[in-house]
């Protein structure tokens, strides 16, 4: 009697004992930390280098950074934007001529540098029209800044025009027609300023593990060697002409998909050549953080497979905003917190990046303080440990049923 | 004499108590029917009484116990006049005084009538005079009227002493609880001592209403849940004298819902749990007190119990222990396998009891598995958890196991399908061909069992044998589907397939035969045909010419064979 009350009692203390406590910031749960070289106090931009980019957490959620005194400061993670800037026009003149439709915009007495502009025609049909950009400072001696195609395919526009950078307050839009074509009215044009640097991003070596092909698909997976990239576009390359395909871009942290992958974006690359034109799209737009393994799966249907030369992404590390006094630490490597809100997260994107000092962490170190809980650490003992004793209970309680079995068979008797 | 034979001795005392008990009340009932004078019942002397329950003798609640249905004790107006100004009346009537007092408490308090000390000690002896009286009026022969006094007088000295410890800091709560166990041990045994169920209900409800009539918003939930585990405390000793199912399940909502009040209050997860664990020991306590005093199969509380209180603790500690989960779930299985082994368990309760011990115990021994893994591990455990079922089913020939399998064999089938079936997987070693087979395992397990279960509904055998073979069919067809994909095979080598489905189906005949199973030969007569119409249809359109030719010979061969199999059948020679 009193052996099996204690095993119940202790049996019973196992469920009320509080022993799991939620880790808060204590170094002793973060694997990896650097040391931040700095002496400049105020705002500054931490590189994230490949080495944090492996060993922290999907979202960044447990890089922390210390002062000298281990105190945490708060800190922000921010994604390269592509940092599009608007610039306000007026509509001057719209004219219609028999070969082109032409709009004049006024950008004011000072306009700010412009280089991209996006014009829009009324269509509810694909389209493909000629654009030819003019630029004035008077609006009387205009000269030419660039010629380009804008098209409306599958219902989708692929409307933006780049040019030479220029600060002229006046510029003309000519939508230009050849006799065969339907004249579609021009109803609009937004002119704006798009940093060439900032927005392609820079191209990372990235590893091709797999290319197979099946009736209707060809399936890449491609190795980006690090997670937690934030991806600008894939681009693949490919020697064919006159196709059109629908790419797939997923994301995942195996070689295999799981059945939860990052889906990245789907769109459609093609490439038309034909005598009097042509018009190309190699690759598909991101603008998202991607795990490890880029899943690139193109849509062949019953074309032939394309040939594909290579896989380039375009892809940014992300960096960290802190408010840095003097040297500091940056630790990550902790699997078990999450992000955490400070006030910094308000007004973070407010602060002129342009503006910032830039701090390159040092080399990694491993924290000699780290404890991987008992239950991480011995993971598989664990599960072993639990499920044998389950089963052995199974055996028990079956042997038991089978005695009950029994008894009740002689009291029926 | 030793223990045993004391114990059974004792329990032939109550049998024959109860069996006089039950011919004195057909007696009392024959004599209504006769139109005879109505026997005043005279209530015993609590001396007597508190004797006669030592004894284990229970003449009135026994008498109660063997009631006689409600439409003869109504039969003649009068009685039901009776019942409802005597009775009923009375319960209510106790019922509105407690709230009375309470909102009179409430008013005064407001208008500052009456300080802080004044207006507990008003209660407490304004409780205890109603208790006395009652106890007067019982032993006056009001026995009805009495329960009502007692129980209102129980549940004002339970308001008088929360609000004195909370809301006041009169006393300590050290005081308070103390004052409460004694209210409540007091009110058992009066309730005991004058067999009044009523009281005991009464007493129950106030107590489990006290928090709310105060209107509690303070964010103290341990003391809260330690006035709830004293008032069960009550029910306990009073289950040991009294068998009161109704009053038992009453504290267990009364349990529950305070609970979850305090749930949403300031709550403390751990102390929390610690209370929910006690709460379930408790029960089991009570449900093995009623089981013991009562011999009957009436497992209502322990269910109860056992199912609102594991939901409430995984509920409640979840979050927190993620890795934890299957060492919780197995803490659960050896309290119940544990509770089963206690000597006072194993000598006092029925046999039926410790079996249903033993199932609960079994049903947490089984889920500590599932609960503790994850994803496609979590999976497989419940495959081999419905295995175990379908084992247990064939042992004990019983049929609940065997559809519970059923049903979680089907539930890891479609989640297999709907969550792990990813196109272009690596073959055979993937999540979802592991699933997909373990799955057929269990079909296939549940197959060779389900002649002993549902030996009279052959159309069950078939429709399984179905579901067995399509997930065979089309775990073939994904393996080999992924292994031309994999290994960049001529695509045309999917004429595997047919070929695959041909040879399990030439299988099942073979099993068929072997086992003179009609069922199964017709089925396997029916995939053939569908392996006919898949090959015709479908495969040949996207082969090359090569793999068609092969393909139509191997399934015609198949065929062939079948068929010179049946031409010996209709010579007699082979099948009876």
């Amino acid at each position: 009697m009193k052996k099996y009350s204690v095993i119940l009692i202790a049996l019973a203390l196992i469920l009320m004992i509080p022993g799991f406590c939620l880790a808060s910031f204590n170094h002793l749960y973060w694997q990896y930390y650097k040391a931040l070289p700095t002496q400049a106090s105020g705002f500054s931009a931490i590189k994230l280098d490949k080495d944090i980019m492996l060993h922290c957490q999907e979202n960044f959620s447990d890089l922390r950074v210390t002062d000298q005194d281990g105190r945490e400061i708060s800190s922000q993670v921010l994604r390269p934007e592509k940092q599009r800037q608007d610039i306000a026009t007026t509509q001057l003149n719209r004219n219609e001529y028999l070969d082109r439709t032409s709009l004049v915009l006024d950008l004011g007495p000072n306009p700010l540098a412009h280089n991209r502009i996006d014009v829009y025609l009324d269509s509810s049909k694909d389209y493909m029209r000629e654009v030819t950009l003019e630029a004035s400072q008077d609006n009387e001696t205009w000269g030419n800044i660039g010629t380009g195609r804008i098209m409306m395919y599958q219902g989708r526009s692929y409307n933006t025009l780049s040019f030479t950078t220029n600060t002229a307050r006046y510029l003309r839009v000519n939508v230009n027609q050849v006799n065969s074509e339907k004249r579609l009215p021009l109803t609009d044009a937004i002119v704006y300023f798009m940093p060439i640097s900032l927005y392609q991003g820079e191209s990372i070596p990235v590893k091709i593990l797999s290319q197979r092909s099946d009736r209707t698909r060809t399936n890449l997976v491609v190795d980006l060697q690090v997670p937690n990239y934030f991806i600008d576009r894939v681009t693949i390359e490919t020697p064919d002409r006159n196709y059109s395909r629908v790419v797939y871009v997923d994301s995942d942290n195996a070689t295999s998909k799981s059945n939860q992958p990052l889906t990245l974006n789907t769109d459609t690359i093609f490439d038309y050549k034909w005598q009097d034109y042509s018009s190309a799209r190699d690759y598909v737009e991101i603008g998202q953080y991607a795990r490890r393994f880029l899943f690139i799966s193109i849509e062949n249907g019953s074309s032939a497979p394309l040939k594909i030369n290579a896989i380039k992404v375009s892809a940014s590390p992300p960096y960290l905003l802190a408010d840095l006094k003097g040297p500091s630490r940056l630790w990550y490597g902790n699997p078990n917190v999450n992000n955490e809100s400070y006030d910094l997260d308000k007004f973070a994107y407010l602060i002129q990046t342009t503006d910032l000092k830039w701090v390159t962490p040092g080399a990694q170190q491993i924290n000699p303080d780290y404890k991987v809980p008992w239950s991480e650490q011995n993971k598989w003992l664990l599960n072993a440990l639990i499920i044998l004793v389950a089963f052995g209970f199974v055996v028990i309680i079956l042997r038991n049923l089978d005695k009950i079995k029994e008894l009740r068979k002689g009291e029926d008797q | 004499m030793n223990y045993d034979e004391q114990k059974t001795l004792e329990s032939l005392q109550a049998e024959i108590s109860a069996l006089k008990a039950r011919v004195a009340a057909l007696e009392n009932a024959q004599t209504h029917d006769t139109g005879d004078t109505v026997t005043k019942r005279t209530p015993e002397s609590p001396k007597s009484a508190l004797k006669s329950i030592m004894l284990n003798r229970s003449p009135q609640s026994e008498l109660e116990s063997a009631d006689l249905p409600p439409q003869s004790r109504f039969a003649d107006r009068s009685q039901l006049e009776e019942y409802i100004g005597g009775r009923i009346l009375n319960w209510i009537g106790a019922l509105i005084v407690v709230f009375a007092v309470a909102y009179f408490l409430k008013w005064s308090f407001d208008n500052q009538i009456i300080g802080e000390m004044g207006r507990c000690i008003l209660g407490l002896v304004t409780g205890i005079a109603m208790m006395t009286a009652g106890q007067i009026c019982y032993k006056k022969g009001y026995s009805l009227y009495a329960q009502g006094l007692i129980g209102a007088g129980i549940a004002i000295i339970y308001l008088s002493s929360f609000a004195a410890v909370n809301y006041y800091h009169l006393i300590t709560p050290y005081v308070a609880f103390t004052l409460m166990f004694i209210t409540a041990i007091a009110g058992g045994m009066l309730a005991a001592i004058n067999n009044a169920p009523a009281t005991a209900v009464m007493a129950t409800i106030g107590g489990f209403l006290v928090p709310f009539l105060m209107g509690s918003r303070t964010s103290q939930v341990i003391p809260l849940l330690s006035y709830v585990l004293i008032l069960d405390l009550g029910v306990l000793f009073l289950a040991y004298y009294r068998q009161w199912l109704a009053l038992d399940i009453l504290a267990l909502i009364g349990t529950l819902i305070i609970s979850g009040v305090a749930l949403t209050m300031h709550w403390q997860v751990w102390p929390g749990q610690a209370f929910f664990t006690v709460y379930l020991l408790l029960f089991i306590a009570v449900a093995a007190t009623y089981d013991h005093r009562t011999r009957n199969h009436n497992q209502l509380l322990l269910f109860f119990a056992t199912v609102c209180f594991s939901t409430l603790s995984f509920g409640n500690v979840i979050d927190k222990i993620e890795d934890w989960r299957g060492l919780f779930t197995l803490s659960l299985a050896g309290i119940f396998l544990l509770t089963y082994y206690l000597p006072v368990i194993t000598r006092s309760t029925t046999i039926h009891f410790r079996q249903w011990l033993l199932i609960w115990a079994m049903i947490f021994a089984l889920l500590t598995a599932p609960l503790h893994l994850n994803d496609v591990y979590c999976a497989v455990a419940w495959l081999i958890v419905a295995a175990v079922l379908l084992y247990i089913s064939q042992h004990f020939a019983r049929r609940l196991p065997f559809i519970t399998a059923l049903v979680i064999i089907a539930i890891v089938f479609f989640t297999t399908l709907g969550t792990y079936i990813q196109p272009y997987q690596v073959p055979f070693f993937n999540n979802a061909s592991v699933l997909l087979a373990l799955c057929a395992i269990d079909w296939i397990l549940a197959l060779a069992i389900i002649p002993r279960l549902f030996s009279s509904k052959p159309y069950l055998q078939a429709a399984l044998s179905s579901v067995a073979i399509s997930t065979i069919f089309y775990l073939v067809q994904f393996d080999i589907s992924n292994a031309v994909y994999y290994y960049q095979a001529n695509q045309s080598f999917s004429f595997l397939v047919p070929v695959a489905w041909a040879l399990i189906t030439t299988l099942v005949l073979l099993i068929g035969v072997r086992r003179k199973n009609k069922t199964l030969r017709l089925l396997s007569l029916i995939l053939y045909g569908v392996v006919i119409i898949r090959t015709l249809f479908f495969d040949l359109r996207h082969l090359d010419i090569v793999y068609k030719i092969l393909v139509l010979l191997a399934i015609g061969l198949i065929a062939l064979a079948i068929s010179f199999f049946y031409q010996k059948r209709m010579k007699g020679e082979v099948l009876p």
